[in-house]
C-alpha cells in the first residue's frame, strides 16, 4: 500500500508542489519592518478614506477598515512604538532611514512616510549665505492627504523641520517621467519640436543640453537608460533651485511668517536665484503644482509682462529682478496680512 | 476581438465536475454580494492570496472568488470550453486533482513572481480562478493539441483556428503582461498566476504522460474526420494504419478503414477489414453484427471462414434474416473449405432453416442427403434418419 503511494505519480506532483510552497514562502518571507510598513500604509490610507467619505455608511465601513489595520498594527509594533506618539514612529522609521511627519488638523490627520535617499550639508547664497542640512527624499511610501485626493503633481518641492531642509524628489519626478514618455514617443528634431505643450516647452528653455542629448541626439537607443539619465540629470540641473528654496525656509524659520507665506517666500527666493528655471514657475503658475503658489506665480507672471512692455525683451534679469521685487513688496506687514487673509491654509503637513 | 466559443471535439459524457465547479463560484459571487462590511473586510483578509503573509489555505480559497461580474464571466466561458473536454478526457476525479494542483501552483508562482521582481505588490490580494484555469487550458493543449477552438472574431465572425495557435497566442499574451508588470506598468491581471498555471497544466500533463493517449486520440480524430472523405483520405487512411499498430483488435477501426477501402468499389483490402471487423465483433459487440454482414455481404457476396460464417450466419437467423442465413450456409458447404466441425454443424443448420422455418422439406431432405454423403461417420447419424423419416410422413400426409 505504502510502496503504491510512494511511487504514485500523483504524490510525486503534490510532493513538488510542496518544494514549490517551500521556495514560495522562502522568497515571500517579508520582514517585520516591511509588515509595519504594510500595515502602517493602509491604516494611513484608510484613515484618509474616513476623512474623505461622503456618506455615513462609506465612513462607517472605512473607520471599520482602518480600525481592523490599527489592530493588526498594534500587534506587529507592539515593542516598537505606540502608532499614535508622533515621536517614537519618528524615531522608528528614521532608525530605517526614513522620514516621518504627521500633521493633525480638525478636518483629520495628514501623514509624510518617505525614505531619505540622500543627505547633507548645503551652503547657498540667496544673495545672503544661508547653510544648512537637507536630505532628499525619494518616492513617499505614505502621501500627504492633499496628494492623496488631488494626485502628485499638488506636492511641494521643498519644506524644512527641525532645522532640516527636505527636499521632494516625487514631485519632480512625477512631470519629468510624463514629459519624458510624451518626448520619447513624439522623437523631437529640433527646438521647436518641444512646443507640444507647455510643460515640454519650459522644460527645454529650462535644460537645453540634457534634452537635446537625450530627445534629438538620441545618445542612448534603449528606452529605461535614456530615462534614467533624463531624470538623474534634469534633477541635478533643477537641484539648485530648491537648495535656493530650501535656504529661504531656514533663513525663516525663526521668524513668525505663517507656512503658506514661508513657502511663497521661498518660491520666489528660487525664482530670482535661479530664472533661468522657468518650468518651476511653470509648474506654479499653470496648476500642475500645488494651488499654493499658482496666484502668486500669476502675479509674477503679470508683473514680468509690465516689465517688458515697451523695447524690453524678457531675460533672466528681469524674471530675477521681478522675483526680487515681489519679495521685498510682500514683506511689508500690511500685503501679507491681506495674502494670509484671503487664502486658507491646505493640508500641509510636511512644514 | 475575439473570444473562445468552442472546439471541434465531441463529448462523451456530462462533464459533472465542470458544473460542480462552475455552480460553487456562481453561488459564492452571489452570496458575497452585498455582504456584510465586517464580513467582506475578513474574506478580502483570510481568504484572498495575499503573496506577502499568505495563510496556506488561500491558495484554494482565493480560486472560488472573483472581483466582478465579468471576471467571473470570463473565467467562466474558459473554463467551460476548455474544462469540459479535459474532464471528458481525463475523468473527473484526474481533473478535479489537476484543477486544484495547477491552481495552487499558479498560486505559488505569482507569490514568486511578486517576490522576486515585485516586492512592493507582496500585500496586495489576489482572487479567481483563472490560474486553475490557465492548468487546466495548459492540459488541454498537451491532450487535444490537435484540435481545433471555434473562436467569434469581433464577437459576430465564427472562425475555427488550431488549438497550438489560440493557446499559444493567449500565452505569450500573457507572457508578455507578466514582462510588462514587472518592468512597472500596472494592469489589474495576475499575470504571473496564468503563465504559471499554464506551464503546470503543461508539465503535469507531461509528467502523467498524456502524450500517448494525445497521440492516439490526434490519430482517432484524424480518422473519424478524414476516413472516408475525399479530401484528407490518404491523412486519414494513414492514421488508421498507426493506430492498427497498437490496436489491432479494434473493430471500429476495421470497420471504418473496410468502408473506406470500399467506397469505390471492392477491394480485396477492403474486405480483409470487413472480416476482421465482423470476427472481432462476434465477440465484443454481436448486436451489430449482422447489419455489418450484410453490408459486407451486399459489396463481396463472399463468405468468411467456416468458424466464423457458421456464427454469423446463426446470428442472422436468429435476427430474422431466414434466407440470408440460408444463403450464406448454402455458399459455406458448398465452398471449397476442408470438411471439419464447422462445416458439418453448417449442414445441419441450413437443413434445419429449410425445414422448421422456411417448410421446404424437399431441399431440407436434400441438404441431409448430402449431409449423410459428406460426413458417413457422423454421430448425428440416428438424428439425422430420424428427421428424415419424420419429413418423409409429413410429405405423405
Amino acid at each position: 500500500m505504502f510502496k503504491k503511494i510512494f511511487f504514485s505519480r500523483y504524490f510525486h506532483l503534490c510532493l513538488a508542489i510542496l518544494t514549490l510552497y517551500g521556495v514560495t514562502w522562502y522568497i515571500t518571507y517579508t520582514t517585520e519592518f516591511e509588515k509595519i510598513m504594510n500595515r502602517f500604509r493602509r491604516y494611513c490610507y484608510a484613515d484618509y478614506e474616513v476623512r474623505a467619505s461622503k456618506t455615513s455608511m462609506m465612513r462607517l465601513k472605512a473607520a471599520f477598515t482602518r480600525d481592523q489595520f490599527a489592530e493588526q498594527l498594534r500587534s506587529f509594533s507592539a515593542d516598537l512604538f505606540d502608532y499614535h506618539n508622533k515621536e517614537q514612529v519618528q524615531a522608528y522609521f528614521s532608525s530605517w532611514n526614513f522620514f516621518y511627519d504627521v500633521s493633525k488638523t480638525d478636518e483629520g490627520n495628514s501623514y509624510l512616510l518617505a525614505p531619505i535617499i540622500n543627505s547633507g550639508q548645503y551652503e547657498a547664497h540667496i544673495p545672503e549665505t544661508v547653510a544648512f542640512r537637507y536630505a532628499i527624499l525619494g518616492e513617499e511610501e505614505i502621501t500627504p492627504f492633499s496628494v492623496y485626493q488631488e494626485g502628485p503633481w499638488t506636492s511641494v518641492f521643498v519644506s524644512e523641520k527641525n532645522g532640516t531642509v527636505y527636499i521632494h524628489t516625487a514631485t519632480l519626478d512625477s512631470l519629468l517621467r510624463w514629459c519624458f514618455a510624451l518626448l520619447w514617443k513624439l522623437e523631437p528634431r529640433t527646438q521647436k519640436d518641444f512646443d507640444i505643450n507647455d510643460a515640454t516647452h519650459y522644460l527645454y528653455l529650462d535644460l537645453p543640453a540634457v534634452c537635446q542629448e537625450v530627445f534629438i541626439e538620441r545618445r542612448f537607443y534603449d528606452k529605461e537608460t535614456s530615462r534614467e539619465y533624463f531624470l538623474e540629470k534634469a534633477f541635478q540641473s533643477l537641484l539648485p533651485t530648491m537648495f535656493a528654496m530650501g535656504a529661504r525656509m531656514m533663513a525663516d524659520k525663526e521668524t513668525s511668517f505663517s507656512a503658506r507665506y514661508k513657502y511663497e517666500r521661498a518660491y520666489l527666493t528660487g525664482l530670482a536665484a535661479y530664472p533661468q528655471h522657468t518650468l518651476f514657475n511653470y509648474l506654479a503658475t499653470y496648476g500642475l503644482c500645488n494651488t499654493l503658489t499658482r496666484s502668486l506665480a500669476v502675479a509674477v507672471h503679470t508683473q514680468i509682462s509690465i516689465s517688458i512692455m515697451g523695447t524690453q525683451e524678457i531675460n533672466v534679469d528681469i524674471i530675477s529682478q521681478t522675483a526680487q521685487r515681489i519679495l521685498a513688496e510682500r514683506q511689508d506687514s500690511a500685503l501679507r496680512d491681506l495674502i494670509e487673509d484671503r487664502r486658507e491654509l491646505p493640508d500641509f503637513c510636511h512644514r | 476581438m475575439f473570444i473562445p466559443v468552442g472546439t471541434n471535439l465531441k463529448l462523451k459524457k456530462v462533464p459533472y465536475a465542470t458544473i460542480g465547479l462552475l455552480l460553487i463560484n456562481w453561488l459564492v459571487y452571489a452570496f458575497t454580494q452585498g455582504i456584510y462590511y465586517k464580513t467582506e473586510f475578513l474574506i478580502w483578509r483570510y481568504f484572498y492570496l495575499q503573496p506577502g503573509e499568505a495563510y496556506p489555505w488561500q491558495l484554494i480559497t482565493s480560486m472560488f472568488f472573483h472581483g466582478s461580474f465579468w471576471h467571473l464571466f470570463g473565467n467562466s466561458v474558459y473554463l467551460w470550453i476548455f474544462g469540459i473536454y479535459v474532464e471528458d478526457k481525463v475523468g473527473w476525479k484526474q481533473y478535479l486533482f489537476l484543477y486544484f494542483l495547477t491552481g495552487i501552483a499558479a498560486g505559488l508562482i505569482h507569490s514568486t513572481m511578486t517576490g522576486l521582481f515585485m516586492r512592493d505588490k507582496l500585500m496586495i490580494p489576489m482572487l479567481g480562478a483563472s490560474g486553475a484555469i490557465s492548468g487546466i487550458m495548459g492540459v488541454y493543449l498537451y491532450r487535444c493539441y490537435y484540435s481545433k477552438i471555434r473562436l467569434l472574431l469581433f464577437f459576430v465572425l465564427p472562425i475555427k483556428i488550431p488549438a497550438v495557435i489560440v493557446l499559444g497566442f493567449w500565452f505569450l499574451q500573457d507572457f508578455l503582461g507578466g514582462i510588462a508588470a514587472i518592468k512597472g506598468i500596472h494592469q489589474n491581471v495576475a499575470f504571473w498566476a496564468h503563465v504559471g498555471g499554464f506551464l503546470s497544466g503543461l508539465a503535469t500533463s507531461k509528467y502523467l504522460k498524456y502524450e500517448g493517449q494525445a497521440q492516439r486520440e490526434k490519430l482517432e480524430h484524424t480518422v473519424s474526420t478524414r476516413l472516408g472523405k475525399r479530401e484528407g483520405y490518404a491523412e486519414g487512411m494513414m492514421a488508421a494504419e498507426l493506430l492498427l499498430q497498437t490496436d489491432a483488435n479494434n473493430s471500429q477501426l476495421h470497420l471504418k478503414m473496410a468502408q473506406a477501402k470500399s467506397g469505390m468499389g471492392g477491394s480485396n483490402e477492403g474486405k480483409e477489414h470487413y472480416q476482421q471487423a465482423i470476427k472481432l465483433m462476434l465477440d465484443t459487440d454481436r448486436e451489430k453484427v449482422a447489419e455489418v454482414f450484410v453490408e459486407y455481404w451486399k459489396k463481396y457476396l463472399t463468405i468468411m471462414e467456416p468458424q466464423y460464417q457458421l456464427r454469423v450466419s446463426r446470428l442472422l437467423a436468429r435476427s430474422g434474416n431466414t434466407s440470408l442465413a440460408c444463403a450464406t450456409l448454402n455458399a459455406l458447404i458448398n465452398s471449397d473449405y476442408p470438411p471439419d466441425p464447422s462445416m458439418e454443424a453448417a449442414y445441419l443448420d441450413l437443413a434445419k432453416l429449410y425445414e422448421q422455418e422456411l417448410q421446404q422439406y424437399d431441399l431440407a431432405r436434400a441438404v441431409y442427403h448430402q449431409y449423410m454423403k459428406k460426413f458417413p461417420q457422423t454421430e448425428q447419424r440416428a438424428f439425422v434418419e430420424n428427421r428424415l423419416r419424420l419429413m418423409q410422413g409429413d410429405t405423405r400426409l
